[in-house]
């Protein structure tokens, strides 16, 4: 059996684009029948709830049953992967948390597979984030996201402003969210569906919509091109590790 | 070329909201003609009402659309069938596509401004239109007026890479091409798509035709009174000899799906 998987998406700042990554995620997963679940934890009404109802759980992060519910479960989940939508400012919180409750070392066990989607803001200040949250890292899989979905201009950045910062985490990963035409945006929006539901002209009840054939051509093209970016970053086969060859692993890195 | 299984899972998704509208190999596509190039004055609407035209005397059901902003002299000329487009705004992209994307057994027409042609295509690429419309039962026919310009030459080559599945038909007309031969920049990938000839029309009569409010279709039926007996007889004759032109492609056409069938 696959040992659980946890990814983490968030940023210290509000507005990035979290839970578009988040949505994503859940449909790429959904696409290659890897069990998801979800938690969102924009209480108390929570944004990517709106998009899978199904599959997501609002939760409060400060709260100790709400932790609880999340990390508890992981093993008795029928889902092997958790993807969490972290909202803004809670970050730097969410892993100072899940390292007081041994959940970091766990993963550095090899118990866990933990990655954390960290979506950077255009200015530099996004930067400074990583230095507060790679203290916390351990040996999670760090994926920094540019988020150009906005149309966002990364005009503060240069490459050697942006090696001195991903310097400081080990093997950070990079990945670019492509720009969706803003019309499709709002329309996916407003349909609140999944994109794939969107792409497949459907409701979030399964029955047939009237959506747009321009929109769903860019949504598709779109998510192509960030699944791509997933499909480059070996994510089936980061969250399916086997718990078998981690065992062999295990005592080494309880060694070190 | 191999593709993922990403690409595999959207395509299939793509292809489950087109499956319902497809059409059986026996039924005969519905035309839907693109007249595009990447210069000005190349005869690109010229051609577009000549074919509006063909298809309209041929049951009168096109759709056609006039993609030149700001001049949309298809859609002055014809009015009737003619619906003026742009593509600049997404609204306007979704006006159009989502028409053109119903197949209602009309024949469709666009008549694409030389300043849209790259921005028309990309669009057609980024939402796989082509691949759409010939599901949904189209014949996807892009007429491109030739000419010896290496831009002209450039783009046909690249048109007929980037777009294997639409037919490229180059069309030589005489007036644009004033007697030179550009055979061997336009090679055709099939049989059906041998170019297709325009012959020059007598300057005369080019300024009749211009004038003419009524569509060539009906010239052939009822010669017009406001010229003279001869120039209306020979108006006839030229157009006669055109649309003869487009029947034979649409034949060759048929032909060849007729042999497709045959051997699967």
């Amino acid at each position: 059996m696959a040992k659980p998987a946890v990814l983490i998406v968030g940023a210290d700042k509000g507005g990035v684009g979290k839970t578009t990554v988040s949505r994503t995620l859940l449909d790429y997963f959904a696409a290659h029948q890897i069990p998801t679940r979800a938690f969102d934890t924009e209480a108390p009404k929570g944004t990517l709830k709106r998009f899978y109802p199904d599959a997501s759980e609002i939760v409060d992060m400060n709260l100790v049953p709400d932790q609880m519910k999340i990390f508890d479960t992981l093993s008795g989940s029928h889902a092997s992967v958790t993807v969490i939508d972290v909202r803004a400012g809670l970050l730097s919180p969410t892993l100072q948390s899940l390292r007081d409750i041994g959940f970091i070392e766990a993963a550095k066990k090899g118990q866990i597979t933990f990655g954390v989607f960290h979506i950077l803001g255009p200015t530099i200040t996004s930067l400074d984030e990583i230095s507060e949250t790679a203290a916390y890292l351990g040996d999670a899989k760090y994926f920094m996201v540019k988020n150009f979905i906005n149309n966002t201009h990364y005009f503060q950045w240069d490459e050697q402003t942006c090696s001195a910062y991903f310097k400081k985490v080990k093997d950070v990963v990079e990945i670019t969210i492509p720009k969706l035409n803003e019309m499709a945006c709002e329309q996916v929006d407003l349909a609140s569906v999944p994109y794939l539901s969107f792409i497949a002209n459907k409701k979030l009840s399964g029955d047939a919509a009237s959506y747009s054939f321009v929109l769903r051509g860019y949504v598709r093209h779109w998510l192509g091109n960030v699944w791509a970016e997933y499909d480059r970053i070996k994510l089936t086969d980061l969250v399916a590790a086997r718990a078998q060859a981690d065992s062999i692993q295990q005592p080494r890195a309880a060694a070190g | 070329m191999s593709t993922s299984y990403s690409d595999r899972v959207l395509a299939a998704l793509h292809d489950s909201t087109l499956a319902a509208t497809s059409v059986s190999r026996t039924t005969r596509p519905t035309p839907f003609y693109i007249i595009a190039s990447p210069r000005a004055l190349c005869g690109k609407t010229f051609l577009a009402l000549l074919m509006a035209d063909y298809l309209f005397q041929d049951g009168g059901n096109v759709d056609a659309y006039d993609l030149n902003p700001g001049e949309y002299a298809l859609a002055a000329c014809r009015p009737g069938i003619t619906t003026k487009a742009d593509l600049s705004t997404t609204p306007g992209q979704i006006a159009l596509f989502d028409r053109l994307i119903a197949n209602e057994g009309k024949a469709k027409l666009i008549d694409l401004g030389y300043s849209l042609f790259e921005r028309f295509f990309d669009v057609c690429e980024q939402i796989e239109f082509i691949e759409a419309v010939r599901r949904r039962g189209f014949e996807v026919i892009i007429l491109f007026p030739a000419e010896p310009h290496p831009s002209a030459t450039a783009a046909y080559e690249h048109m007929q890479r980037r777009f294997p599945h639409a037919v490229l038909v180059p069309v030589l007309n005489e007036a644009i091409l004033k007697g030179e031969r550009v055979h061997e920049s336009y090679q055709v990938d099939r049989e059906s798509a041998a170019a297709l000839q325009v012959p020059l029309m007598p300057p005369v009569l080019k300024t009749y035709a211009d004038r003419l409010s009524q569509s060539l279709a009906h010239v052939r039926a009822q010669l017009p009174t406001n010229m003279p007996k001869s120039h209306a007889l020979e108006l006839r004759s030229w157009t006669r000899g055109v649309f003869v032109e487009f029947r034979e492609f649409e034949l060759r056409l048929t032909l060849e799906k007729l042999r497709t069938s045959l051997r699967t």
